[in-house]
């Protein structure tokens, strides 16, 4: 999508500007936003898209346009960039409306921590012992419910590294688990079969 | 560092929001090096909010981006969130037209005044020679024969007054 924008003179309180970004970049945050919302079984249950959209303008303008001046051209295309800042609006919107209502009906998956796998819990693993990339790997693949494909998708590496990461990664957490003595409860919890 | 409500996994995360959000549009665009990569997976695993961002976009991977409807009520209250101070920077037009305002109206004032002025020099020809029967027209044939008692009647009071009063 091809979007012909004046940023500067946008954050700059342009009113032709703004509303000219506003007509193009609509539709594209509408998009986005109803992704995040249909990725569970209810699709935009709970959440208005509209007012999710309003809500997105909003945190661009906020604070005299600070989140839409930080905009770097030269390190994504502003159509990844505002679908970046949309997801990341909208979960926040769903994390809130959570909280408030006490309710996980309304919540897509995408903005709760998959956690309900029996006998697996993050905090209890030693994940010291793992490097940056393991852990985040990790956190995909089992806290997220991300597949290998997936995962490698968003990192933007191909899947065997996923593949090899993930299996150093449990070789790591299996070795740490059983030397120590003392955590007896997190012994045999994780292995290769979890993913 | 504060995410905006957003909540980290641990208090190591120091990315601030418009730095995360940036790093993750560069990461969808492949456009991050080696160390910004590191840096980025690094904050991940201390950033929940952040994972789940990615991994919505990571659904949408290849996925063509097609455009969705956005009602006109929001597009207008999109529109109006410019704020109202910036709206004032139209001033310079407004001045502008106060000005050309004012000019047209000080040309317009000074063009009655000209022409006023021609019309009344026109009426009266102070520099032609009058002859001496249009003076007396002019300054006694105004008046007739009926007239002549009464200011024979006006010059005798003014007399009588004129004696009363001097010493």
């Amino acid at each position: 999508m091809s979007i012909d924008v004046n940023l500067e003179r946008c954050c700059r309180g342009d009113a032709a500007a703004w509303q000219t970004f506003v007509i193009q970049t609509a539709p594209l945050i509408a998009t986005a936003i109803r992704r995040v919302l249909s990725r569970g079984s209810a699709p935009g249950r709970g959440l208005d898209v509209d007012d999710a959209v309003q809500e997105v303008f909003i945190r661009l303008v906020k604070d005299d346009f600070r989140l839409l001046a930080s905009f770097d051209p030269g390190r994504a295309s502003l159509s990844t960039w505002l679908t970046i800042v949309a997801r990341s609006t909208t979960i926040d919107l769903v994390r809130r409306r959570n909280l408030e209502s006490g309710s996980l009906d309304d919540v897509p998956p995408a903005a709760i921590v998959i956690d309900d796998r029996p006998d697996l819990s993050w905090d209890d693993l030693p994940t010291h012992v793992l490097t940056d990339r393991q852990r985040l790997v990790l956190q995909l693949t089992f806290m997220h419910g991300l597949t290998v494909p997936v995962a490698a998708e968003s990192l933007g590496v191909n899947e065997q590294t996923i593949r090899s990461t993930r299996h150093k990664a449990l070789e790591r957490l299996r070795a740490a688990v059983f030397s120590d003595e003392n955590s007896p409860k997190t012994a045999g919890r994780i292995g290769p079969d979890d993913a | 560092m504060s995410h905006n409500g957003h909540q980290p996994d641990s208090p190591e995360t120091t990315w601030s929001e418009t730095d995360l959000l940036m790093h993750l549009a560069a990461l969808a665009d492949g456009r991050l090096d080696d160390d910004a990569r590191a840096a980025l997976e690094r904050e991940l695993g201390n950033n929940q909010h952040a994972r789940l961002v990615l991994a919505s976009a990571a659904d949408d991977a290849g996925v063509a981006i097609d455009e969705a409807p956005v009602s006109l009520q929001t597009m207008q209250a999109a529109t109006a969130l410019v704020p109202a101070p910036m709206r004032t920077r139209r001033a310079p037009d407004i001045w502008t037209w106060r000005i050309v305002r004012a000019g047209v109206a000080v040309a317009a004032c000074i063009a009655v005044g000209v022409s006023g002025y021609r019309i009344g020099t026109g009426s009266v020809p102070v520099t032609t020679p009058s002859s001496d029967d249009l003076v007396q027209e002019m300054t006694f044939g105004v008046f007739g024969d009926d007239d002549d008692a009464l200011l024979d009647s006006d010059f005798a009071v003014l007399a009588q007054t004129m004696l009363e009063v001097s010493p």
